[in-house]
């Protein structure tokens, strides 16, 4: 009898060694014989009629496969696809409808040539009338960019979107509770303010690669996309083919941030591969992935009303949403922005309505909580200027409307599952830690994920007693590897280093949503908890027939199974009950919305929740800032992996820095100016406060394993209008647009200088 | 280099031609890689003359013990230009050559009075840093030259270069070298607001009349140099605002260099 192997206490990322030697494969790593490589000519105009597209010279350069225009699509089963409209062709057709915009996608032996013929492209526009920003959009006689609407009910997320015919508004949602009209008549004080928040871009180090491989009918696809399963669905609808001859593998990526969420340049790499007979590589260069989706830029008005003791007693919203020139996720973004404005503030009246509009400029998408950062940009910015306006202390102002745990922001959202108040108190505590005293500003949210709750695993048991767990969860670099394994490790009582994380492949891997909204831990997490739960039963059926005596009260072990002191190694327990040396056992499960045990039927499935609070230092002669101290407070429910989920936080709030103080996609004339990595600034290491610190509250109520919530989106949430209200309170002026750029400070501080005087 | 006169480029730290190159602002069908000329890399001090190899790298300067000893301002430059992969590689002849508009190094060498030697088949030719580059990506070096060497007089003048930088960017840049003998010249540059490094006559006249006097007076010299000045304006800084930068970081430095009585 073996003895059982040492207990292991290993919490290192499970992709560690990989990543740091360079050996973890990306999809730009991917080799396959045969292949081709693509380079994209792109639109140089904002909105225009393609005249003329003549590839005759540039199909002659010698090592050109073929070239991919818009005459190719006819063959397609479903020539435009979308998430909630099909409104994209998946490639240029006779319209161009952003800067960026693919209209020709060369193939050729190699990079060099693709490169070189697609400067041989001739190409005549008949320019159109174009929008660059949401207000022209919506302007009376602004151009109109699709002439249809044909929006598709259920398809990615749950809901259709609203169009209105014959405008460029793609998305209408509005919640309406009370009477806010009313309430504002019994008001003591209304205070109505303007809030914008820029389109930014995601910045992922890793930009968009696909290779696309014909086999056949058979379709391969590797990709670093979040969400596979979309992508074979929409490739199906695409190109006519089955479901289950489409395969796609997604290596390791190397950063999402939603921006590889749903599908992105995928149809276009498959079409490439189709026509040229060959499979087709596509690496985008970041300055690319910066034309291929951003983050929705916002405008926000809010009538808030109050008595006069500081309860909010009606809040109007409207949220104007800048949503490109084609839709993907931005319905879905409208929608959560409008439940994000909100706050977790209990306020009876409520009159909310976002719409989303296309724009001529690069799509807009899924990123970090989607709708999220814009509006509580909007909401914690106002509630300071209302807290100032009213003399109350801007933390006092917030205890007086905060819902306790178990309040409804909304009566169709499930009740609050987290104590706003003990957060701020513990973002109180945090900071005065890192001394200086209080906080300059401070500001919270509460955000319900979209999760659908819908998600598949295999855990297979080996006979050596190495498991390889089945998932397509995707680690784009947020460590769901590591949890997954936790999770297993812990349900199976193995030691981690025995279990391998498979990379995500939808032919040997149950469907699972996409790896978006926080929802890996909780769906994926449960998936494999079960799959394993699953996987031991079995084991421990074969065990107790092979154990001498049938006893049943068997336990697993590292390495194998346990009865009292007695050992078996997986390897003899298959081997006993199958009579030879080999087998395995495979767990297996799916979360689905009607899962035993799990409230699953009411959104979301838990309250993404943060307070963040700072204090700021600015250079009035020049204009910078910068935020000197930093803390972050999350109710995680229960972290797998503290590190990592710390490593979450303070990287969402990190983006988030970049988003306060830095970031904007910028358009003059239609065209994009700062889109490349050289133009575009994000926060680099010596911009983040010294002196940081985050908190994360565990009471393990979350639906996931071990009492886990969902996480990695909250962090972005607070940051920006706890840096302006710490400028208010610190130097006097509030500024209401993103970035708080030098520039912008500087000219609040003169302008504050000229009021004075 | 005079063969492919007319498509021709130096390549030495690449950290701006392979850029421009690639995103298809600039296009040479011929590169010539001056990597592998050690000399052009050396930096020795001849009695008041600081000789600096056109490839040493800005990490390179930064870490040397003759700039830091006779040219200290240059050293703290280039230690903190950019970031560490572009100081590891990029060159400080490739920086004033390149004559980007944002570069900090020419602003500082031409304060320093600095002289710039290159040659080509035709014979050896010095240009004062000051005069080098003439307007955005616009040099005096002739396209079958090359630049060998900076030549920095090394002077009893107390140095100091300001700047304000947004991420990678210089804003505004300025250099003030001001004599520790008051009879003698200060030298006050301005640069990456424009085109090129300009220097501040009113300032440096205003300087050399109140050698003691840092008062309203000096900033209203500055201010009537910098409002003669072509200004740029884009996404980081409006004219108005990166005029009001150039004036605050050149009294920043003129103040800093003021203060350093003493020191080389």
């Amino acid at each position: 009898m073996r003895k059982e192997s040492p207990p292991d206490n290993n919490t290192a990322r499970a992709d560690l060694i990989d990543k740091v030697t360079g050996g973890a494969v990306y999809a730009s790593d991917i080799r396959v014989p045969r292949m081709a490589h693509g380079r994209i000519l792109r639109s140089a105009v904002p909105h225009a009629r393609i005249t003329r597209l003549d590839v005759t010279e540039a199909s002659a350069l010698d090592g050109v496969v073929t070239i991919l225009t818009g005459e190719d699509m006819a063959t397609l089963a479903q020539i435009h696809w979308g998430l909630f409209l099909n409104d994209r062709p998946v490639i240029a057709i006779d319209k161009v409808r952003y800067v960026g915009e693919p209209v020709a996608l060369v193939v050729a032996e190699t990079l060099e040539i693709a490169e070189a013929a697609l400067d041989l492209i001739d190409i005549d526009y008949e320019h159109l009338p174009f929008v660059d920003t949401a207000a022209a959009a919506i302007a009376p006689d602004a151009p109109v960019l699709h002439d249809v609407h044909d929006a598709i009910a259920d398809f990615y997320f749950t809901g259709q979107a609203k169009p209105v015919a014959g405008t460029n508004i793609f998305q209408k949602f509005g919640v309406s509770t009370g009477d806010a009209t009313a309430a504002e008549c019994d008001a003591a004080h209304i205070f109505e303010h303007t809030y914008t928040f820029p389109g930014v871009s995601h910045f992922a180090l890793e930009p968009h690669s696909v290779v696309a491989a014909f086999e056949g009918d058979d379709l391969t696809v590797w990709s670093g996309a979040q969400s596979p399963t979309a992508v074979q669905k929409v490739l199906s609808r695409v190109f006519g083919i089955a479901v289950a001859n489409i395969r796609i593998i997604v290596p390791f990526v190397g950063g999402g941030f939603g921006g590889k969420a749903s599908v992105k340049i995928e149809p276009l790499v498959v079409a490439a591969a189709r026509k040229a007979g060959r499979p087709v590589r596509v690496t985008l260069t970041l300055a690319e992935s910066m034309l291929t989706c951003r983050r929705l830029g916002a405008t926000m008005t809010l009538h808030t009303s109050l008595d006069k003791t500081g309860k909010i007693l009606s809040k109007r919203a409207t949220i104007l949403l800048d949503g490109g020139a084609y839709a993907d996720t931005g319905p879905a973004v409208a929608a959560k922005a409008a439940h994000r404005i909100i706050g977790p503030y209990d306020i009876a009246n409520l009159e909310i309505e976002a719409k989303a509009v296309y724009t001529n400029t690069v799509p807009g998408a899924a990123f970090r909580s989607i709708g999220g950062p814009q509006a509580v940009w909007a909401t914690e910015s106002q509630m300071d200027e209302i807290a100032d306006a009213m003399g109350i202390d801007p933390v006092e102002l917030r205890r007086r409307n905060l819902l306790p745990r178990g309040g409804e922001i909304l009566d169709t959202l499930r009740p609050l599952d987290a104590d706003i108040g003990d957060m701020i108190g513990r973002a109180d505590q945090a900071i005065m830690n890192l001394g200086d005293g209080a906080a300059a500003g401070i500001a919270v949210a509460a955000t319900d994920p979209g999760i659908l709750p819908l998600g598949g695993a295999l855990v297979r048991v080996l006979v050596d007693g190495s498991i390889i767990v089945m998932s397509n969860s995707v680690d784009i670099g947020q460590g769901v590897r590591t949890v997954l394994r936790e999770v297993v490790a812990k349900m199976l009582n193995q030691n981690p280093n025995s279990i391998q994380i498979a990379n995500p492949d939808t032919s040997t891997t149950p469907f699972d949503w996409g790896t978006g909204a926080s929802r890996s831990t909780v769906i994926m997490g449960l998936a494999v908890e079960d799959a394993a739960r699953d996987a031991s039963d079995q084991i421990l059926a074969l065990a107790s027939s092979v154990f001498d005596g049938a006893p049943n009260d068997l336990r697993l072990v590292p390495g194998g199974v346990a009865h009292g002191d007695e050992f078996l190694p997986f390897q003899d327990v298959y081997h006993r009950a199958f009579g030879v040396d080999s087998g395995e056992v495979v767990g297996r499960a799916m979360v689905t919305p009607t899962r035993d045990g799990s409230d699953f039927k009411k959104s979301p499935l838990f309250w993404e929740t943060a307070v963040g609070a700072c204090d700021v230092d600015v250079d009035q002669e020049i204009g910078t800032l910068s935020v000197t101290r930093y803390v972050g407070v999350a109710d995680v429910g229960h972290a797998i992996n503290p590190s990592g989920a710390e490593g979450q936080e303070e990287g969402a709030a990190v983006q988030g820095l970049g988003h306060a103080l830095f970031e904007r996609l910028d358009y003059v004339d239609g065209q994009p100016v700062n889109a490349t990595p050289i133009a575009y600034r994000v926060p680099a290491i010596g911009d983040i406060a010294k002196r940081a610190h985050t908190v994360l509250i565990e009471n393990g109520d979350g639906p996931g394993p071990m009492g886990a919530k969902g996480m990695g989106e909250g962090g972005i949430l607070p940051v920006a209008p706890a840096i302006a209200n710490a400028l208010a309170r610190r130097y006097g002026i509030r500024i209401r647009d993103l970035p708080l750029t030098p520039e912008r400070i500087w000219r609040a501080l003169r302008k504050r200088g000229d009021d004075a005087t | 280099m005079a063969r492919y006169s007319d498509d021709v480029s130096p390549y030495a730290g690449g950290t701006e031609l392979l850029l421009a190159m690639k995103m298809h602002f600039a296009d040479y069908q011929h590169l010539v890689d001056l990597k592998r000329i050690p000399e052009l890399r050396t930096i020795i001090r001849r009695d008041d003359i600081v000789s600096l190899g056109a490839l040493a790298t800005h990490a390179t300067i930064a870490d040397d013990a003759i700039i830091s000893g006779a040219v200290p301002a240059l050293g703290a430059l280039c230690s903190s230009i950019a970031n560490a992969r572009v100081r590891t590689s990029g060159t400080i002849g490739g920086n004033l050559c390149f004559a980007e508009p944002r570069a900090d190094p020419p602003v500082l060498l031409a304060a320093l009075d600095a002289q710039l030697v290159l040659k080509s088949a035709r014979g050896e030719h010095h240009i004062s840093a000051s005069q080098f580059i003439i307007g955005a990506l616009e040099t005096l070096r002739a396209p079958d030259e090359l630049l060998l060497r900076i030549e920095i007089p090394v002077t009893a003048c107390n140095i100091r270069y300001e700047r304000v930088v947004f991420g990678h960017r210089t804003i505004a840049g300025a250099a003030a070298a001001i004599p520790k003998d008051p009879a003698n010249k200060p030298r006050i540059w301005v640069g990456c607001i424009g085109t090129h490094p300009t220097s501040l006559p009113t300032t440096e006249r205003y300087i050399s009349a109140n050698p003691a006097s840092l008062d309203d007076g000096l900033t209203h010299a500055i201010a009537t140099d910098i409002g003669t000045l072509d200004i740029v304006s884009d996404e980081d800084a409006s004219a108005d605002y990166r005029r009001h930068l150039a004036e605050t970081v050149t009294r920043r430095a003129i103040t800093a260099a003021a203060d350093k009585k003493g020191t080389p």
